[in-house]
């Protein structure tokens, strides 16, 4: 596929029929035959059968199984509404939290930070969130606490996710304080530092991460400290 | 509108900060974002930014009959609009609280206030008026939305011209640019709106909140003043204790603010003037777009600040400080000058030095050595003997300064009475 690395537009037909079988990632949808572009970025093609489109974007289209940090709008019946920055709010049963039952409902109140897992996204209905996993175990999810949100945008997420970045191991060896970060899918990222200062000077090497390369990121890490 | 997602945890931490002294995108309690005047090549066309909040604003006319009541005044119709473009908390179509609240507040602002003349804007009394509509469209949204709304208004009013007429006794001519050059607004006085986002009770005060920081306030003091120290609007928003005088301290910060903003909008307007009469062609918004960046309209994205150690990642914006003048806080010299025959101007030093006031209302250990020498001050006032014409000042501004633990004054303070607030723990007494 010759246009792999390259710019597409929203609206192209990709011709990817020669390949065997595919996987189409963000960015690319099936229309009846054709493959459609729905967003306009980077395409890219992980080995073996994976297409994707690299994009900068800020609004959350929910996928399922993203990890994604959400703010409790409001309590409806037995669910909690989340803002995950999607078109509609996220729905959080009270019982998906560990150890949760009906007599011993979890505490969350209504601007509380939740981190959790997407259960079910659909385009058409509101998507369904976890805070637990599998095994009823909260893991990395469940309630977050104390820190500072970062809203920034969901590529710079994808970028510290990803295992090149060298963000988050340079981080983790140079700090000299406990540090607790938390990266959702949909563009929020929490960070808890022992002071109010540092949580801000992680925050601010974050956002200033967004637009940078790995070898920038790394120089970047190298000069400040 | 939704109910805006300002989380628990980013509000206790904006509020951890402001207790230290110190906020996200580290400016300084009275420090203003970096304001941007933009304007467009068609008249009355301007582009706002405060920080990373940005307002579009349009003026367009159109002759209309008066109103019965007001049959030789022109009308003035302001209409912000919120759309998810600016932030996904709003929404299309319904008008929502915010809207109303800014349209409300900027027409009382402008109306109330007389900063336009009405009647400059009428052409036969009784039958033809022009109908000046301001329209704001807010692009982006991080805070302070009056406050950028407002400056945006004032300056696409002042940038705004309208077609000149004439009357042939039965028949009114409306020239067009082209024929006749269009006429400038008449504008008496510049209001703008300066908000304040109130902390802990009123203990900490910070100017021109951004949109985290408004979700973390517990009240909000909206005031609009011009260059001449006049209040033409004050709107609150939440609920917080207050202590009286504090509202008073607060508008004395907020005239300062209001003149150096004033000032900024005036060079504005001037350059582009020049522009204009120099005949070249004005680069209208795409002055604004910064190239070779992939964030082509953003002025600084960073939007928390650092300190030290991180100063190398913040290119620092010439953000408008108003801290400067720490020295000669808590008094304000004002001088009148004969402007002409009969007029008089309150022309404050800030005006030609951009003097702010610190914030008295938190008193740091380092503070209270200031806290002491305004005590010591006398309220000064100054008189300006103007070629011996009998133009009296008048503004005697009293610095009242909250001094949270006992100061003891020196026997020769000038100071007629002195007001001590002591606050002794009961442990003390």
């Amino acid at each position: 596929m010759d246009l792999v690395n390259s710019v597409v537009m929203a609206g192209d037909t990709l011709s990817l029929n020669a390949e065997p079988r595919l996987i189409l990632g963000p960015g690319l949808r099936r229309e009846s035959s054709a493959i459609l572009v729905s967003q306009s970025g980077i395409l890219r093609h992980a080995k073996p059968f994976t297409y994707y489109v690299d994009y900068i974007q800020r609004r959350y289209v929910p996928t399922r199984g993203d990890l994604v940090i959400g703010v409790v709008t409001s309590r409806v019946g037995d669910n909690y509404r989340v803002d995950i920055g999607s078109h509609d709010p996220a729905v959080l049963s009270y019982l998906a939290f560990e150890g949760a039952t009906k007599k011993n409902p979890p505490k969350v109140e209504t601007g509380d930070v939740v981190a959790g897992k997407l259960l079910t996204a659909n385009k058409d209905m509101e998507s369904e969130m976890v805070c637990v996993d599998s095994r009823g175990k909260e893991f990395i999810m469940g309630i977050l606490n104390d820190g500072y949100l970062l809203h920034t945008s969901i590529s710079l997420c994808r970028k510290l996710l990803n295992p090149k970045c060298p963000l988050l191991k340079q981080l983790a060896k140079r700090s000299r304080q406990k540090m607790e970060l938390s990266i959702g899918m949909n563009g929020k990222i929490w960070i808890r530092c022992e002071s109010f200062s540092d949580t801000v000077r992680v925050g601010n090497l974050i956002m200033s991460c967004e637009l940078l390369s790995y070898e920038e990121i790394l120089n970047l890490c190298e000069s400040i400290q | 509108m939704r109910e805006f997602p300002v989380s628990n945890l980013e509000k206790s931490f904006v509020l951890s900060g402001i207790l230290q002294n110190k906020r996200l995108d580290g400016r300084r309690f009275h420090e203003f974002r970096k304001l941007d005047i933009n304007f467009g090549r068609e008249w009355g066309s301007c582009m706002v930014s405060l920080g990373e909040t940005k307002v579009l604003a349009q003026v367009s006319c159109n002759m209309v009959i008066p109103k019965a009541t007001r049959p030789n005044e022109g009308l003035l119709f302001i209409n912000a609009e919120l759309s998810p473009m600016a932030s996904p908390q709003f929404e299309t179509g319904r008008q929502t609280d915010t809207s109303v609240m800014i349209n409300r507040f900027l027409e009382k602002c402008f109306k109330e206030s007389k900063c336009i003349d009405l009647e400059s804007l009428c052409v036969v009394a009784e039958e033809k008026v022009w109908n000046v509509r301001v329209d704001l469209n807010v692009l982006n949204y991080d805070g302070n939305l009056l406050g950028c709304c407002s400056i945006a208004a004032l300056a696409a009013l002042a940038h705004f011209r309208h077609p000149d007429v004439t009357s042939t006794g039965d028949q009114i001519i409306i020239h067009s640019a082209a024929e006749k050059d269009p006429i400038p607004m008449t504008i008496l006085h510049y209001p703008v709106t300066i908000s304040y986002a109130v902390f802990n009770g009123g203990e900490q005060i910070i100017l021109d909140p951004t949109s985290t920081e408004e979700g973390g306030a517990s009240a909000q003091i909206i005031l609009a003043v011009n260059s001449y120290r006049e209040i033409c609007g004050l709107h609150l928003e939440g609920a917080a204790l207050a202590d009286p005088r504090f509202l008073l301290s607060l508008t004395k910060q907020a005239a300062e603010t209001a003149s150096v903003l004033v000032t900024k909008l005036r060079t504005a307007l001037e350059n582009d003037a020049k522009l204009r009469s120099e005949g070249s062609t004005v680069p209208g918004f795409t002055e604004c777009i910064q190239l070779d960046t992939a964030l082509a309209l953003s002025q600084d994205r960073q939007k928390l600040g650092v300190d030290s150690a991180y100063a190398n990642l913040v290119n620092k914006t010439d953000r408008i400080l108003l801290d400067e003048g720490e020295k000669d806080s808590g008094e304000t010299k004002v001088k009148v000058e004969k402007v002409g025959p009969g007029i008089a101007d309150l022309i404050s030093k800030s005006d030609i030095e951009p003097s702010g006031i610190k914030n008295q209302w938190v008193s740091s250990s380092d503070d209270e050595s200031s806290a002491e020498d305004d005590k010591a001050e006398t309220p000064r006032v100054q008189s300006v003997e103007d070629e011996g014409d009998e133009v009296m000042l008048v503004d005697s501004v009293n610095p009242r300064t909250k001094v949270r633990e006992e100061v003891v004054l020196s026997g020769d303070s000038e100071e007629e009475d002195t007001v001590m607030l002591t606050d002794l723990t009961p442990a003390e007494k």
